[in-house]
């Protein structure tokens, strides 16, 4: 994703540990997020539910979104 | 109810919340902290009184959930489920109200009196906000208090309303709502749960956490034999992951948020479109991919100055003050000499010499991580590091522990609290000592002058500070991989928007780490002072001697210290050590810079400062350059002094971490040196 860009959250591929820590900071399937910015190796900032969260590289890579129809991996 | 009977109140909310302001409003001077046995959560506890009644109140740690992952939260949970306190006050930042209720939803199942405060109302009027209090209160089922803490708003009340609440024991009054199929699934397990002598636990609590597969409740639920309720649960949860792809532990988060807006939907307008407007362009600066790190590194910089720069008044300070003492209760010592004179003069004034001349540094570095923090800027910092410390197996918040290491440990080891997982705590906290301190530095500039020509000085300090870091990083490492093993704890983490931080609370801030500081290390490092000195003086000689250097040397290889050097010597040999030697870093156990005086005296040079000169030519006369490295290198890696194991102790929880830490690095040290001073040797280089 690129900065400024919105999607929404369709699925995060984690264990129960993860699934509810992210939950927790408001990351749930059906969210709408916005990427605010990131690089492609480290971690990245989203949007969500009015807050902002840094995401670990890991982290964000579990996270499935959908873009205009289109799913892929976050960032 | 008797007048004296307390009540309990346990303070619960978000990381970032404000709890900790709410709670020094409610609490004011009257705190206690401490820890969580065997864990390294702190344990903060205050109280205020209410028309005679003691009211309790404890601050729980700061989470985002009761699931129970980190040690953070179990604390949290285990407290309310086993203590029931008489009310929880859960503080919700209103400025950032969807994520912040989401405690709550798990805190209304919980069964127990609730009020929610919001707190930084004010944030969240100027965000552009509306909140219908009564509605949102109405809806949830709750008492809420608006508030703002940093200004002292809505305390009096929160008071009233969180007694009134405790004292009628008023529960939340509405259901968190999951809809269908989850309501259903979980009535029928609230059913079977019922009567089943859960000691006091909310049974939809119990339900909702053993859909979510909660690995406790379901251990609690094997205890009870219930094995029935077990099937059926596994029953259910197989049922919704096949009709929803997800598991139960997402679709009741989803839900949960779903309750949460549909409340907020009917009870807060937003009337303005403009947040994070002005972090935001700061943050286009301090978070940029290049500009990021030098901001950074100048901020640590800055904090590294202010913690040992300014904090070196006040200890040369202290230390000429407690001179000042020693000598003018020497001067009016009304018991004539003796052993109890310079018991109290060296043993006891020294000791407590020994543990004062931290709390400077201590209490300006909480100082500045509190304005760091409070600002928000700490949570760029970790987010331009990460990548970073990543690779060394540690977390974005190992950064600023490393490097006050530089300055002194015992602050370091303290600045550890920041970091979320217990192993990555424990890591860093572990090789927080191989980064050479100040205490190290004045061993190194005695040694290495004595034996390294000026053009050598600088380059033999540079690779004595790399080897150091060096051996960080690689036992960081080692440690993630073997007895610290565990994925690493996912970095996740709230971006705060810009504020301006107060002055009192990073002073308050900084006064209870100091506090806390002379309560867990202080004594003991008094005692272990006291006993060092004892060490040193006795036993002393029958007749008395001559106060001159001479005498002085005969008097410390007759001492107990002494004797341990002598008795190390075949165990130091490899290392090239002989006992005076080994008698010095005896004493550097007391702190490092000791290792310096303890070879004036045994060299009959008398105290360092007057001879480093004289010193460094007898070093020059008996040791060769490898055994100087050899010695050099031992400092470094070995033996944390005794304020380090008592801080770790005290940080760490327990002794176990303390003495490994100590054991540890001493061997370490030991392998690695030996190795230099027989592979030296070997090649020549020994003579």
């Amino acid at each position: 994703m690129k900065p400024g860009e919105r999607a929404r959250v369709v699925g995060i591929r984690a264990g129960r540990g993860l699934v509810e820590r992210l939950s927790a900071m408001g990351i749930t399937p059906g969210v709408m997020i916005r990427f605010v910015r990131g690089s492609q190796r480290g971690p990245v900032i989203v949007d969500l539910r009015g807050g902002r969260v840094i995401l670990g590289r890991g982290m964000a890579e579990r996270i499935e979104v959908e873009q205009q129809g289109e799913r892929t991996r976050e960032a | 109810m008797k007048p004296d009977a307390a009540l309990r109140i346990a303070l619960a909310g978000n990381p970032n919340s404000g709890k900790s302001t709410i709670f020094n409003a409610l609490t004011g001077e009257h705190q206690h902290i401490g820890n969580y046995p065997g864990v390294t959560v702190e344990r903060k506890e205050g109280w205020f009184s209410d028309a005679g009644v003691r009211v309790v109140v404890v601050d729980l740690p700061g989470t985002y959930t009761l699931a129970a992952h980190s040690e953070d939260e179990k604390v949290a949970r285990d407290y309310l489920v086993h203590e029931h306190p008489d009310v929880v006050v859960d503080v919700v930042d209103a400025s950032n109200l969807e994520r912040s209720l989401y405690l709550a939803t798990e805190l209304i199942e919980l069964g127990l009196p609730l009020v929610l405060v919001f707190n930084k109302s004010d944030l969240a009027e100027a965000a552009g906000y509306e909140i219908d209090i009564a509605k949102l209160s109405g809806l949830l089922g709750v008492p809420i208090v608006p508030a703002v803490a940093t200004k002292g708003r809505g305390i009096e009340e929160l008071r009233r309303v969180a007694l009134e609440t405790a004292r009628t024991h008023r529960l939340p009054q509405r259901r968190v709502k999951y809809g269908e199929p989850l309501d259903a699934d979980l009535d029928l397990l609230e059913k079977k749960l019922q009567g089943g002598g859960q000691g006091g636990i909310s049974e939809r609590w119990l339900a909702v956490k053993l859909l979510e597969g909660d690995e406790d409740t379901r251990a609690f639920l094997e205890k009870q034999r219930a094995a029935e309720i077990l099937r059926e649960t596994d029953h259910i949860a197989a049922r919704l992951r096949r009709n929803y792809r997800d598991g139960p532990e997402v679709l009741i988060a989803e839900r949960r948020y779903g309750f949460i807006s549909g409340a907020c939907q009917d009870a807060v307008r937003v009337s303005v479109e403009r947040r994070h407007n002005f972090s935001d362009q700061v943050d286009a600066v301090m978070t940029h991919p290049v500009l990021g790190i030098p901001i950074f590194l100048g901020m640590m910089f800055l904090l590294f100055k202010m913690t040992f720069l300014i904090g070196d008044w006040p200890v040369t300070r202290l230390e000429s003050l407690f001179g000042m003492l020693a000598g003018f209760i020497g001067r009016h010592w009304p018991l004539g000499e003796g052993m109890l004179k310079s018991l109290v003069l060296d043993g006891v004034i020294g000791g407590v010499g020994n543990v004062v001349v931290f709390l400077p540094n201590i209490m300006l570095l909480f100082l500045g991580i509190s304005i760091l923090e409070d600002s928000g800027y700490m949570a760029r910092g970790a987010f331009v590091m990460d990548r970073l410390m990543h690779r060394m197996g540690l977390h974005g918040r190992s950064f600023i522990p490393l490097l006050i290491g530089f300055g002194c440990s015992v602050p370091a080891i303290m600045a550890t609290r920041s970091i979320e997982g217990r192993r990555e705590r424990l890591t860093t906290m572990f090789v927080v000592p191989l980064v050479s301190c100040s205490a190290r530095l004045a061993v190194y500039t005695l040694i290495i002058p004595a034996f390294f020509s000026g053009r050598w000085q600088a380059p033999v300090l540079w690779v004595l500070y790399l080897i150091g870091i060096g051996f960080a990083v690689v036992l960081a490492r080692l440690l993630r991989r073997t007895i610290l093993r565990g994925e690493s704890t996912e970095f996740v983490m709230e971006l705060p928007p810009y504020r301006l931080p107060t002055l009192r609370g990073a002073l308050f801030h900084a006064w209870r780490r100091g506090w806390y500081f002379l309560k867990k290390a202080g004594t003991l490092i008094l005692g272990v002072s006291v006993v060092m000195w004892v060490l040193s003086a006795y036993p002393r000689p029958s007749r008395p001697q001559e106060d001159n250097p001479q005498s002085q040397g005969a008097r410390v290889e007759q001492s107990y210290i002494g004797r341990i050097g002598h008795a190390l010597e075949p165990v130091l040999r490899p290392m090239g050590f002989d006992w005076r030697i080994g008698t010095a870093l005896t004493g550097a156990f007391v702190a490092k810079e000791v290792f310096i005086a303890q070879l004036g005296v045994v060299f009959a040079v008398g105290e360092y400062g007057s001879s480093a000169v004289a010193l460094r030519r007898q070093l020059r006369d008996n040791y060769s350059p490898l055994v100087a490295v050899c010695i050099l290198l031992f400092i470094l890696i070995s033996m944390p002094c005794m304020a380090t194991v008592a801080v770790m102790r005290a940080e760490s929880g327990s002794w176990g971490w303390a003495l490994f830490q100590l054991g540890g690095l001493t061997l370490l040290a030991y392998g690695v040196t030996t190795v230099v001073y027989q592979v030296g040797s070997f090649l020549g280089l020994g003579t």
